[in-house]
């Protein structure tokens, strides 16, 4: 009895160890095994469909081709959703034809772009050992060599930190001495750039345009152009013509896209009060933006194309003004400003906000460009009208400012400037000069 | 600092700033902005041609007495700037040569009243900073620019641009705190002129392939990562190269730093000066380390230099190391460390390129020294970190003239090579 009692207990309780323990076994195995045997496969570039959208220049001995991807051809062709973890790679093919080696400059297409071995190592905890060692190989092999000795060509991916919109980047090439500068501007299927939508050439016909010198341009701007941009009614100031572009339509994307400036749809909610804005009856024909990374402010810039060249370069007008991320301010103030102009809030308003220093953002445009090596002449115009902080200027769409009254004028490259290239041409107006200096 | 120079820096900027009072009281010129130095003694002074600059920069305390606010807990940290045109053209003061990431007197205003209880009138911090760039002839601005704080020595470039031929200032400012490595190191007295060794091309490009490959441990046992950069330049210049770029310096690891770090590394947060171990050629550790933060701490590049006793037409010789950080991984020499990009020509490469967009590189080329090992046969180093590498060093020539991306001159060592690979 005892032992037909005790015997199965004893049976049992070793029938319990050890399945438990080889359960437990089982299942780390199972769980283990679960990660271990993940294995990574890339797809080949060639066959990759998004290279049919591939872009080809040609400059001196350099002929350079790229495509992007979108986020689901980047995750067919990586087997990683790299979109999601804010990576862009972009395709290039460089092709020297030249009778010296040459090499490329990875750090102008971005210059902070992860290297290919960061991006598989960011994604390693999704494989076994071995399926990291074949993505890091894959990653390896299939990266962008800087190097191109003499009648050879390179091809491969860089991953750029993802940006939304058209994917606008610089390449620069160089020799001794030397440097060829590529900019390619490739669509990304779904994004429809607001500029895009616009046929420059048919803005103005050959009589509409003029041409002046940068002493007629000044006087123009001085004496002739209305302060502001106007509503849709054509009747209220919809906010001060504070920054003037003069270029190509190279030289402006171009300057643009080195200063971190993002390009918008028309569509793009954030951007519907400046589309209410008008010069020559005509809404902006872009509208840009670039955030600040440690807060909620954002700098906007609208341009219009102007009749008038220089040079026989394009006049882009523009608005600079700063606006928040978060919070449209003032959006309450778009009705009866009259009235408002008065009160307290408009006091507090001006008294504090960022975005009623529209001077700020000026002097933000003006070292963005210079900083990001783009200019090559800068001045300062009058033409504005002064707006202090005790009689703001009130924009249609409810927007509070004061200003010293000056219009920011740069003129653009399509190169690179260094710094010593660059000179200044307006040094604004002695009587607003006069103005700063009884601060 | 000695009393004897401290004294002396003294009487200086008092001599400077009378000099400039009496010369525009004589002379009736405009003064703008405010006259309203911080309550400190540290005042640091630079002339270059028709300019004179002084700049200082107020400690939390001071700036909370200077603005009633603490700035600092809202990351701003203001600069006081004072500058004297004495030229006969318009110049413009660039705000953000002294950081790119500035903020406007409004922006340092917004952030000043999210300090809870803050009572800022808002016209103060206004009135204070400086809030336009036109430097008109033979007149003086001064105030404050408000830029990100930077514990301990506050290094910035003030830049003043204009007539074809710009004012590129750089300015080391102690604020007490940070114990940075640059300073901790007489750089002009690690060699005694006998050891000092005057050559030509030919001779730097054998006297550098016969270097050390590698760092060293502090025994100088193991060897680590391949020294595989070289810069030839002053000391200064480089430093404003780095800052152009957007390099911070580093502590290197003594204490309370580590804990933010620590924080750093669990939070995954960006702290722009944790600490780089000491690693050692010559038998010392880094003279000066720099990195470069991008989006969090997993992801910076970090450069150690340490200067050699060359000098290649009258300019210093400095020998360094490169890496990617990647990611953080587990080790049991240091519990945690992190992850190297093991294509450490990739991250030599870049740094070249940053130094080219900072207009600071006038001359690049290559020697050996390192030695060559291949993807499928990695080396090893100190913290067990494979690396491959074609074996070459970069070397770099440092101009304080800008100097243009098509302006860089590449020069063909190769004549020249040795074949030698250092120990």
């Amino acid at each position: 009895m005892v032992r037909r009692t005790f015997s199965p207990v004893v049976v049992a309780s070793g029938h319990r160890i050890v399945p438990l323990w080889v359960l437990w076994t089982l299942l780390t195995v199972f769980f283990l095994s679960g990660c271990a045997t993940r294995p990574y496969a890339g797809k080949e570039l060639i066959s990759a469909g998004f290279l049919a959208r591939a872009q080809t220049q040609q400059q001196g001995t350099f002929r350079v081709t790229a495509a992007a991807p979108d986020a689901a051809e980047t995750k067919a062709l990586t087997g990683l959703d790299l979109y999601e973890q804010g990576i862009q790679p972009i395709w290039l093919e460089v092709e020297n034809t030249g009778s010296s080696s040459a090499r490329l400059a990875l750090r102008s297409i971005d210059k902070d772009y992860f290297s290919p071995i960061e991006v598989a190592y960011m994604n390693r905890k999704k494989f076994s050992s071995q399926g990291y060692r074949d993505m890091e190989r894959w990653f390896y092999d299939n990266r962008l060599q800087r190097r191109i000795p003499a009648g050879e060509s390179r091809s491969g991916l860089v991953f750029t930190n993802y940006r939304k919109g058209t994917k606008g980047f610089n390449l620069d090439i160089f020799r001794n001495q030397q440097a060829t500068s590529f900019t390619f501007f490739l669509p990304i299927p779904g994004f429809t750039a607001d500029y895009t939508r616009v046929d420059f050439s048919s803005l103005y016909t050959a009589q509409e345009i003029r041409e002046l010198d940068e002493q007629g341009l000044k006087t123009l701007l001085e004496q002739e152009l209305p302060c502001c941009a106007k509503d849709e009614t054509g009747q209220l100031d919809a906010g001060p013509l504070n920054s003037v572009l003069v270029g190509t339509p190279l030289a402006v994307r171009r300057s643009l896209l080195r200063g971190g400036w993002l390009e918008t749809e028309v569509a793009n909610s954030m951007t519907q009060l400046a589309r209410g804005h008008r010069f020559l009856g005509r809404t902006p024909d872009a509208v840009f933006y670039v955030d600040r990374v440690d807060g909620n402010e954002r700098l906007q810039l609208n341009l219009w194309m102007a009749p008038w060249r220089v040079h026989n370069e394009a006049v882009w007008l523009g608005q600079v003004f700063y606006r928040y991320k978060d919070k449209p301010l003032a959006m309450a103030l778009r009705e009866k400003s009259d009235v408002l102009r008065q009160s307290d809030l408009i006091a507090s308003i001006i008294g504090e906000s960022v975005s009623a220093d529209i001077d700020s953002a000026q002097r933000f445009l003006v070292q963005n460009f210079w900083y990001n090596h783009s200019v090559l002449k800068v001045g300062l115009v009058g033409g504005v009208g002064v707006r202090s902080q005790e009689n703001p200027g009130v924009t249609s769409d409810g927007f509070v400012y004061f200003t010293l009254g000056q219009r920011a004028v740069l003129f653009l490259s399509e190169e690179a400037v260094a710094m010593d290239q660059g000179r200044i041409i307006y040094t604004g107006h002695k009587q607003l000069l006069g103005v700063m200096s009884n601060e | 600092m000695s009393n004897c120079g401290r004294l002396l820096r003294w009487a200086l900027a008092f001599g400077w700033l009378l000099a400039a009072l009496l010369a525009q009281a004589a002379e009736n010129r405009p003064v703008q902005g405010k006259q309203v130095p911080p309550p400190n003694d540290r005042l640091h002074i630079q002339t270059q041609r028709n300019l004179t600059v002084a700049t200082a920069v107020p400690s939390e305390e001071e700036t909370q007495k200077i603005f009633g606010n603490n700035l600092y807990r809202r990351n701003v940290q203001p600069v006081w700037v004072q500058i004297e045109n004495r030229g006969d053209t318009t110049l413009f003061l660039t705000p953000m040569g002294l950081d790119r990431a500035y903020y406007t007197p409004r922006e340092a205003l917004q952030r000043a009243r999210s300090n809870e209880s803050a009572k800022v009138p808002g016209a103060d911090i206004e009135a204070h900073g400086i809030a336009r760039m036109p430097l008109p002839p033979r007149s003086i601005l001064s105030g404050y620019i408000f830029s990100r704080v930077d514990e301990g020595t506050k290094s910035f470039n003030v830049d003043v641009i204009g007539d074809g031929n710009p004012y590129l200032m750089t300015f080391f400012v102690p604020v007490p705190g940070l114990r940075l490595d640059h300073y901790e190191v007489d750089i002009p007295g690690m060699y005694p002129e006998s050891e000092l060794q005057h050559v030509n091309l030919k001779q730097l490009v054998e006297k550098l392939e016969a270097m050390p490959c590698c760092v060293r441990d502090e025994d100088g046992q193991d060897k680590g990562d391949p020294l595989n950069l070289v810069f030839v330049g002053d000391i200064k210049d480089m430093y404003y190269a780095f800052m152009r770029a957007g390099w911070d310096e580093t502590e290197t690891i003594y204490g309370s730093s580590l804990l933010k770090t620590a924080a750093s590394a669990i939070s995954g947060g960006r702290y722009r000066y944790s600490p780089v171990s000491p690693l050692y050629v010559f038998g010392r550790s880094q003279d000066t380390a720099l990195q470069r933060a991008r989006s969090s701490i997993h992801e910076r590049n970090h450069l150690r230099i340490w200067l050699t006793p060359l000098r290649y037409e009258g300019e210093p010789v400095w020998i360094g190391q490169i890496s990617r950080d990647i990611g953080v991984h587990f080790t049991w020499r240091t519990i945690t460390t992190h992850k190297i990009d093991p294509d450490v020509d990739e991250t030599r490469e870049f740094l070249a390129e940053d130094m080219a967009y900072a207009e600071a590189l006038a001359k690049i080329g290559y020697v050996g020294g390192v030695g060559a090992t291949s993807y499928d046969k990695p080396r090893g180093n100190l913290t067990g970190d494979p690396y491959f590498t074609d074996g070459q060093r970069v070397v770099m020539w440092i101009s304080g003239a800008p100097t243009a991306i098509n302006e860089i001159e590449v020069l063909d060592l190769s004549p020249f090579h040795t074949g030698v690979v250092g120990d």
